[in-house]
């Protein structure tokens, strides 16, 4: 049956939204605030750490160059300042090694000491037998 | 409506697998525990063996004599590295180890396996080579051992095999000490198990290598090698060594022995140019042995310090031999039979002595016996007891025959009588440090034994300064100091018997008296010009004397208070 001149109409019925969303979106931003704050925690110390230790792995490579270095310069010296090389260059240089006569000793009562002196020798120019430096 | 039957299998296949996990849980995470967690640590860390440094040799004025420096070696494996990738390979790898990608390609050809391509570089290399992270081509930390001072030394210092070991010398005698213990590190790998030193752990620690600090002086060892190659070059000898020791501890300041070589050179020097002639060559003593027969006859109350002997009759006629003298003597002080250096006056003291007392005094002395020196091939010498001894042996003994001595137990005899009586060992190490400095094993002083009354020693040592002053050792004397010693010639023993116009010249000696601080003994082997002792060792002597006086600033003798 048809009834005339009824429109039914449901203007006081109110669209019920569906909120139940935002409890999820707070609950998800929530959790990435906690995550976030673990993370600063927790992995960013760690992070840092490793950073670190390639920082010190750099430097203690760096230190270990500088001590070869050392070693090197250390070595270097040692042969070029040795007494052969000393002495060769003495002989080069046609100086003779200092003689017992040629010095004068303090004695204990405080009198400077001079020994006769003595005739200077040559310098030694042959060394046939030593080889290296 | 649910099988109520095939739900109760349903749960319990599903309770059973329920249980089988949990087991297999228990099983792994608390029973096999251990083993898993060391299988995970096995593919995720990796144990590197560090060796430590080897330790320095020092002279005791703080000269580096050995020491080492770190180097790489780059290694290739031409099997592990894809054919089409050699000459990308060899491009890359040609500026870091200095050669040409030509070069490399060719060694890639020619070998088939593992070989060393290019060793000894700086270690920085290492890392430009890590870098390439090309499969096949790796590098290996290595250690070369370097001897700044040369041929100085260089028989007292020794030398290094390939592998380090220590192989002569001082390198041979304190080797293990040398080279420290390697220390054990976990490493963390990365995805291609290379390890990252990101998380280094050490496992079990090393000690790296300890040094040593030697009695040596590297100024008097120069002079000691320079006055030896001087005598060598004048009198056209074999050879020769010189000790250079100070009598009150027994610290030796140089032990010099030529031919030499550097250990750092090695391939360049012959082979019988490496022993040390001071404590591997023993030789007879000749007349540098008459003054321990005159301390035995002296410290058995046989002989007087003043007595007179009878040196006539130009030798001495023992059994079916006569032993000739190299002059006619009449009587002699005893004094003179030693500055005159009397074969007839020496044996006839000799003769007074029993074997056994003559065997006891000899011993005591030292001969025969190794000096303990810190030095691997020391020779004992020869000396045969009185149960071998013929009829000639004291005479013999007594003009320095039947007996071989090395340099080192002559100067170790001599010091002796230098200080009054008292035995110490020749030693050549001071102290051991390690790395940082600190002394591990400090310097002991050492405790001698008498050998001699001090009485007779304080005798003998002014007989022998006759020697220098008025007798055969006339050149051995340094201007204002006061020297006592002897001089020897010995003809050299050669294959059972004495080679014709081969002599071993010696001169044993000290200064400055009254409180010696010196003992030097100089040998030549073989002087070709002139082997008499008083030309040839005792000019020696006197010339290393009269410079190491100067260089350790001792002062002279005369109008110096004791």
């Amino acid at each position: 049956m048809k009834v005339g001149g009824y429109r039914p109409a449901n203007s006081w019925l109110r669209r019920q939204l569906d909120t139940r969303w935002q409890r999820w979106l707070m609950l998800c931003f929530g959790g990435a605030v906690v995550m976030s704050v673990l993370m600063t925690a927790f992995i960013a110390p760690r992070q840092s750490t490793l950073r670190m230790r390639y920082e010190i792995a750099q430097l203690t490579r760096a230190v270990d160059q500088l001590e070869r270095q050392q070693r090197h310069l250390l070595l270097d010296r040692e042969s070029l300042t040795s007494p052969t090389v000393l002495a060769a260059d003495l002989d080069r240089l046609g100086l003779v090694p200092l003689e017992p006569g040629r010095v004068a000793f303090l004695t204990q009562a405080g009198d400077l000491m001079a020994p006769a002196a003595t005739p200077t020798s040559q310098p030694v120019k042959t060394r046939p037998v030593r080889r290296g430096h | 409506m649910v099988n109520s039957v095939r739900l109760r299998w349903i749960t319990r296949a599903l309770f059973a697998w329920g249980c089988v996990g949990v087991f297999r849980l228990v099983q792994v995470q608390v029973i096999d525990h251990r083993a898993w967690e060391s299988e995970s640590a096995r593919q995720r860390e990796r144990v590197l063996e560090v060796e430590e440094p080897r330790g320095d040799i020092l002279s005791r004025d703080r000269r580096l004599l050995a020491g080492s420096l770190e180097r790489v070696t780059v290694y290739a494996n031409p099997r592990k590295i894809p054919h089409d990738a050699w000459t990308t390979v060899a491009a890359r790898l040609a500026p870091l180890v200095g050669e040409t990608t030509s070069e490399i390609l060719a060694q890639f050809r020619e070998h088939d396996g593992f070989f060393y391509l290019a060793k000894d570089l700086d270690p920085q290399l290492a890392d430009a080579v890590t870098r390439l992270r090309q499969r096949g081509v790796g590098t290996l930390r290595t250690e070369r051992r370097v001897y700044p001072h040369g041929s100085l030394a260089g028989p007292v210092v020794g030398y290094v095999n390939a592998d380090g070991d220590g192989q002569a010398g001082l390198e041979a005698f304190y080797d293990r000490t040398l080279r420290g213990v390697s220390s054990l590190y976990r490493v963390m790998r990365d995805g291609k198990t290379s390890p990252t030193f990101l998380d280094l752990r050490l496992e079990t620690e090393g000690r790296p290598g300890q040094s040593l600090v030697l009695s040596l002086d590297c100024r008097l060892q120069e002079v000691v090698e320079q006055e030896l190659a001087r005598t060598i070059a004048e009198t056209g000898a074999k050879g020769a060594s010189a000790v250079v020791m100070d009598p009150k501890d027994g610290e030796l300041l140089a032990l010099g022995s030529l031919p030499s070589y550097d250990p750092g050179h090695l391939g360049q020097f012959a082979p019988e140019d490496r022993r040390n002639r001071a404590a591997e060559d023993a030789l007879e003593p000749g007349s540098t042995f008459k003054p321990f027969i005159v301390a035995s006859a002296m410290s058995f109350g046989l002989l007087g310090a003043s007595e007179m002997v009878d040196c006539s009759g130009g030798g001495v006629q023992i059994a079916n031999a006569f032993i000739h003298d190299h002059a006619r003597f009449g009587l002699l002080p005893v004094r003179e039979v030693l500055a005159k250096s009397s074969n007839t006056g020496a044996i006839r003291i000799a003769l007074r002595l029993a074997p056994n007392q003559l065997d006891q005094t000899i011993r005591e002395f030292g001969f025969g016996q190794p000096t303990n020196v810190e030095l691997p091939a020391e020779t004992r010498g020869i000396y045969r007891g009185p149960q071998s001894w013929s009829a000639l042996s004291r005479a013999g003994l007594a003009i320095g025959e039947e007996i071989s001595t090395t340099p080192l137990q002559l100067a170790q005899a001599y010091a002796a009588i230098a200080n009054g009586g008292w035995m110490v060992h020749p030693r050549l190490v001071l102290e051991t440090h390690d790395r940082s400095g600190r002394s591990v094993a400090p310097y002991k002083p050492q405790v001698g034994t008498r050998v001699l009354p001090a009485e007779v020693a304080e005798r003998l040592a002014t007989m022998l300064e006759a020697v220098v002053e008025e007798g055969t050792g006339k050149a051995a004397a340094v201007p204002g100091y006061r020297v006592g010693g002897k001089t020897g010639t010995a003809q050299r023993a050669h294959a059972g018997g004495y080679g014709a116009g081969r002599h071993v010249a010696w001169f044993a000696g000290f200064l400055s008296m009254p409180s010696p601080s010196l003992v030097i003994v100089v040998c030549v082997d073989e002087p070709t010009s002139n082997y008499w002792a008083a030309d040839v060792a005792a000019p020696a002597f006197g010339r290393i004397a009269a410079r190491v006086v100067t260089l350790l600033g001792l002062p002279p003798s005369n109008g110096i208070p004791a």
